[in-house]
């Protein structure tokens, strides 16, 4: 199944119990139960919780944190 | 009544509506409270109570736990997404309490009913609640040195406790098994059950009131609503990148201090709450899994914008939250989470308001306390050799925000909870006499509107009891904003009987850390002293109304010597 305006689909997992499968929205980081949504994004396929992640991925995530963003260090400081 | 699809309801039935579903959240709580054996459900109110339809978005809340109204949103829509709208026959109800699956941390308990209308599933009741002892490692669960989830208690993935209205016998044996006080859980999964059949009662009597299309249609159009005023205040913040950062200190194993970051973006009327950055998750119990991170960014928005907007899902939508995998505000398996529901929770809650000091600085408020300052303990009790435990938590300050001063001694604002009132805590556990309890002169940090006091509680131990604790704010600042200065931090101390000096846990008992251990054993004579922190100031001191100082100084609130020093305060200066 694809949803209008993305190029994606969802697809169904299984939860399991004997090995989990724990995964993630490739954007916020959202633990995803069954229903993840999968899409090619930058020639990498990718799975989000929602198709509105994508474009998000795309215009905040990417620019800032992707490769060759031009970014301040991600590394932690201390509040001063 | 006739269908009204896609037509606008009239305000008067749509306020109607709202006001059903809400109360009947309110009544939820209220049967839980009436119900329950123990004091964290009857005492504290450390529950909350919620509607959702059968796509998982939230019709209804009350004024309830905020960390837990957040995080619950996330709870039932993995039960729906893992168990699926086929799994769910009338009369089921199911038990949850696994972080991993998005519940907020291995204490709260969370149980799901359907309310089926004319053969299909019309919504989802649903109550969550920190059961005082979840079969941790030590009594009361939130053990403060705990090193993987396994040890802070039964993990339940979405089951039925209930089916087609009967109990299923088998979950229930398995969860008493594994609780040290079975009975306590048994009256307080009851009280939760009886909620839900409360519930499911009046939305059915709403649905034979109103119509099922009707209730349907109201629903979708408070969501709609909600969504609007709520992009509509957001849309009122200037639009910018706000950065914040804090730290939470130590995590009970190592010494070392965790940084959060917070990268704020107000897009028109959407925001991003990026944590990148953040540092890796702790060995120790002070994670946050990814709903308690977002259900802390909502609590923080919900007290900045207009209370009149309808609780639903609707509220939320404008938010997307990034918590990296990994890291403290989005931990992975299997790590410790008990204290990221009740003490990194309200630091980013704090942190949003850090950041958005600058864009809207009438309506921030500065960092409360902190810390839900749990500290756990049980034992057996000699009056009837039955185990006991109880999850005891304290108030601290509040910070200042313009116009008022910081609460005094509030339950911290992820909690929305009530203390243990001294005669219930003191009549129900055989553990503790308590000697004193105050507030704390000068721990309100100074400002134009001066923080919330914190307090101090002093207990003698009456009989031999195992007490564990997760508390924070003990050696980093409850900051200010504005100019305001931080208010006092926590504290932590035991002495062998009332003749002897204060030490810390670190130097009589050996632990990690002066705040997070668990499972030390306390004997008849030993007392505890706890100190609450207090809340930062708003503004500079330099601009507080005399006549306040004045009254601070009567009160007992301000000492002369500190009004003089952070104030500048001169006798007769507040005289009027």
């Amino acid at each position: 199944m694809t949803t209008k305006g993305h190029e994606g689909s969802w697809v169904t997992i299984d939860v399991g119990y004997v090995d989990p499968q724990r995964r993630s929205c490739a954007l916020c980081g959202r633990p995803l139960a069954r229903r993840i949504w999968r899409e090619n994004v930058e020639g990498h396929m990718r799975e989000f919780c929602e198709p509105a992640h994508v474009a998000l991925y795309r215009d905040y995530w990417l620019p800032l944190y992707g490769a060759g963003a031009a970014t301040a260090s991600s590394e932690p400081r201390l509040p001063t | 009544m006739t269908s009204t699809q896609s037509n606008p309801i009239d305000p008067v039935t749509l306020t109607v509506i709202d006001n059903f579903l809400t109360s009947t959240c309110r009544d939820m709580g209220v049967t839980m409270m009436k119900t329950s054996y123990s004091p964290i459900f009857n005492e504290s109110l450390d529950f909350s109570c919620v509607i959702f339809d059968p796509d998982g978005q939230m019709l209804a809340q009350a004024e309830f736990c905020p960390s837990q109204i957040g995080t619950v949103k996330f709870t039932v829509t993995w039960t729906l997404d893992e168990l699926g709208l086929d799994g769910f026959e009338p009369g089921d109800v199911v038990v949850h309490d696994d972080p991993y699956r998005g519940s907020g941390h291995v204490p709260e308990h969370m149980m799901l009913k359907p309310v089926f209308y004319n053969g299909k599933i019309f919504a989802f009741v649903a109550n969550v609640a920190h059961m005082s002892e979840p079969g941790a490692k030590t009594p009361g669960g939130l053990s403060g040195d705990a090193t993987e989830v396994f040890q802070e208690g039964l993990l339940l993935p979405p089951v039925k406790i209930r089916s087609r209205g009967k109990d299923v016998p088998d979950i229930w044996k398995i969860i008493l098994a594994n609780h040290r006080t079975p009975k306590v859980t048994y009256g307080d999964f009851r009280a939760m059950l009886a909620s839900l059949d409360l519930a499911e009662a009046r939305i059915i009597e709403l649905l034979d009131t109103y119509g099922e299309e009707l209730v349907r249609e109201a629903s979708r159009q408070l969501m709609t609503i909600s969504e609007r005023r709520m992009r509509a205040e957001i849309a009122a913040i200037p639009n910018g990148v706000y950065s914040f950062e804090d730290a939470i200190e130590d995590d009970g194993i190592g010494t070392r201090d965790f940084p959060m970051r917070l990268r704020l973006s107000v897009r028109d009327d959407d925001i991003i709450a990026d944590f990148t950055g953040s540092a890796p998750q702790a060995i120790g119990p002070v994670n946050a899994i990814y709903a308690v991170t977002a259900s802390a960014v909502y609590n923080a928005f919900l007290h900045l914008t207009d209370p009149t907007i309808p609780r639903n899902e609707g509220c939320y939508r404008p938010f997307t939250i990034i918590a990296p995998p990994g890291t403290i505000v989005n931990c992975s398996f299997p790590a410790p989470v008990a204290g990221g529901n009740t003490e990194t929770s309200p630091r980013i809650t704090d942190m949003v308001f850090g950041a958005l000091q600058q864009a809207i600085p009438d309506r921030v408020v500065a960092s409360c306390g902190g810390t839900s300052s749990p500290f756990l303990f049980g034992g057996t009790d000699p009056r009837t050799g039955d185990l006991y435990a109880h999850f005891h938590f304290e108030g601290v300050g509040w910070g200042g925000r313009k116009g008022a001063d910081g609460n005094d001694m509030v339950v911290t604002i992820n909690g929305n909870c009530r203390n243990t009132p001294v005669e219930v805590f003191e009549t129900r556990y055989p553990a503790f006499l308590i000697d004193s309890y105050r507030l704390l002169a000068d721990s309100g940090g100074p400002g134009q509107w001066r923080g919330g006091l914190g307090g101090e509680r002093v207990l003698t131990v009456q009989n031999e009891v195992t007490v564990s604790a997760l508390l924070n704010r003990m050696k980093t600042d409850p900051w200010g904003v504005l100019g305001g200065d931080a208010g006092s931090r926590g504290g932590l101390w035991f002495r062998p009987d009332a003749n002897s000096e204060w030490r810390t846990f670190v130097d009589a008992f050996g632990t990690r850390s002066p705040s997070k251990f668990s499972g030390i054993t306390l004997e008849s004579g030993n007392q505890v002293r706890i100190v609450m922190p207090g809340g930062g100031g708003y503004g500079s001191p330099a601009d507080r109304d005399p006549a306040l100082i004045s009254q601070d100084i009567e009160n007992g609130f301000v000492s002369i010597e500190r009004a003089e020093r952070d104030y500048g305060f001169q006798a007769g200066m507040g005289e009027r």
